[in-house]
């Protein structure tokens, strides 16, 4: 019996840290927990919505990726049926949704070289390389493989 | 508990992103540029089946299309379970088995030419 | 000294009585350069007696005062009042459940943090006759950010993850796991890779990054977690797939 009432006093404490179980107590919740709302929490802050926009170019990405393997295909099938897809992407679906996944895709690059320096921080000797070199460095490199595959693109 | 797997899923994803960074924007610039009607020559049927043709360019097409694709698929699964969607298993098994149809789709259309 | 009325929305709750929280309104005066932890005082001194909330150094050193201050987790006694136009909105931490006002109960993090064993483990027995345990600048260097948590838990209320799903061991205590992994001296990383490279450790971390925007110690804990995920990533490869890379 003992040892019955000492359990539930302790159960009843953990619960309850700081306001133990009082006689007389009417209408009490005990701690109070206020759920987040699933589909809407990323409203409460910018910084949850710049955290979903970042998200959200996967979306973009993902179906360029789909297009790209279309293409492939196309590729495969021979001359007539790739240049019917290089018409196909004339059309103005095509390049509304073209000019979403530059942006999904520049924004993408951004966030991850930004992210760089987090990820992989490096120390020399004794001091951190600054955080702002690795990330830089991603983006010379970027802006540099970016201008190599143009060349080799004939774009220039 | 134990040591989680998600490496074999998070590894490649962190792979797929860093690709997607580097390579995805210039190359969907490239077919912007071909939606314009300015199809760069290297956009042209005959440099991209020799291109393509090349094992190298089999293996730089392969590895930036399946790897995009993956990580977006756990991007997207992530995103699902933010906006509130809580059937993650399910979630998961669809984008995943998608990226994986389309890696094994351009591996077959690799393989075509 | 130049004085300022300040109007705020508190969030009340009384364990004893109440089923639901309720915002109740106050019109203080304040001097211009206080914090929102003054305004507190001096509403509890002068107004309204029964106002609960946390609070020891009033120098973001002690990191009990911690509360959402216009949605945003802050220090309030690093918080100005200046800083601030209109109504000041303050509640409880985030995702902790409500004591009593602005009192949150910090059980779940306290837990957490014991269970990455946050301090010390050496590789070997070392007996006082062997003399101290030695480090260069540059071994201090590498985990000396993650030493200046403060435990106040800002991070968790920032952390949309943690709030969607409550077993995730969160950014300060995985942060303190990194700590000790980078220390020199210390031999129990595999012993905490049990517990940080679990399913319910760093891998529910999405990198939203906002533990690290809120930090008010500068301590970047969405660095730490990406330092663990790269680290647990080589682990699992080295584990799996070259068995004679480690023992």
């Amino acid at each position: 019996m003992g040892e019955e009432m000492s359990r539930n006093l302790g159960a009843g404490a953990a619960r309850e840290p700081q306001s133990p179980p009082r006689a007389g107590r009417v209408g009490g919740a005990g701690p109070l927990i206020r759920e987040v709302p699933p589909t809407t929490w990323f409203f409460r802050h910018p910084r949850y919505l710049r955290y979903m926009a970042r998200e959200i170019t996967c979306i973009f990405v993902g179906a360029y990726c789909v297009l790209l393997v279309l293409g492939l295909h196309s590729l495969a099938a021979g001359q007539p049926s790739y240049e019917a897809f290089l018409v196909a992407l004339r059309s103005p679906a095509s390049i509304i949704f073209h000019l979403l996944a530059l942006a999904a895709s520049f924004y993408h690059a951004a966030t991850w070289f930004n992210a760089t320096q987090k990820a992989m921080p490096i120390q020399l000797g004794e001091e951190f390389v600054p955080g702002n070199l690795i990330s830089g460095a991603h983006y010379v490199a970027w802006a540099a493989l970016s201008i190599v595959i143009l060349f080799l693109a004939g774009v220039f | 508990m134990a040591k989680s797997n998600k490496p074999i899923i998070w590894f490649p994803f962190a792979a797929g992103g860093t690709v997607i960074a580097f390579f995805i924007p210039v190359i969907v610039l490239l077919t912007f540029m071909a939606a314009l009607g300015y199809v760069p020559t290297g956009l042209s049927y005959d440099s991209m089946r020799a291109f393509a043709g090349s094992g190298i360019g089999k293996l730089v097409i392969f590895g930036v299309i399946a790897l995009s694709l993956w990580s977006s698929a756990h991007r997207l699964r992530c995103t699902c379970y933010d906006f509130g969607l809580r059937a993650d298993t399910l979630v998961a098994n669809v984008l995943y088995l998608a990226a994986a149809a389309g890696s094994i789709a351009t591996a077959v259309y690799l393989l075509r030419i | 000294m130049k004085e300022r009325l300040v109007q705020m929305e508190i969030l009340r709750y009384n364990p004893d009585t109440d089923t639901e929280a309720y915002f109740q309104h106050y019109e203080v005066v304040c001097q211009e350069e206080w914090v929102v932890l003054d305004a507190l005082n001096k509403i509890k001194e002068t107004i309204d007696p029964t106002l609960n909330y946390r609070w020891s150094c009033h120098m973001a050193v002690c990191g009990s005062c911690g509360m959402m201050i216009n949605g945003d987790p802050k220090l309030s006694c690093h918080t100005f009042l200046r800083d601030y136009a209109g109504v000041i909105r303050v509640e409880p931490l985030a995702h902790f459940p409500i004591e009593r006002d602005l009192v949150t109960a910090p059980d779940d993090f306290m837990e957490k943090l014991k269970r990455v064993k946050p301090y010390l483990i050496p590789k070997a027995p070392k007996p006082i006759s062997e003399g101290e345990y030695k480090q260069t600048p540059a071994q201090l260097k590498r985990y000396h950010q993650f030493t200046l948590c403060i435990n106040c838990m800002l991070c968790y209320a920032a952390c949309p993850e943690y709030g969607l799903t409550p077993k995730f061991i969160g950014p300060a205590a995985l942060s303190l796991a990194h700590r000790y992994n980078q220390d020199s001296r210390d031999g129990g990383r595999d012993e905490r890779q049990e517990i940080i490279a679990s399913k319910e450790g760093v891998w529910e971390c999405t990198f939203v990054g906002a533990c690290s925007e809120v930090c008010p110690a500068h301590v970047d804990p969405a660095s730490a977690l990406q330092q663990i995920k790269i680290a647990s990533s080589i682990d699992w490869f080295q584990e799996h797939l070259m068995p004679w890379g480690k023992k």
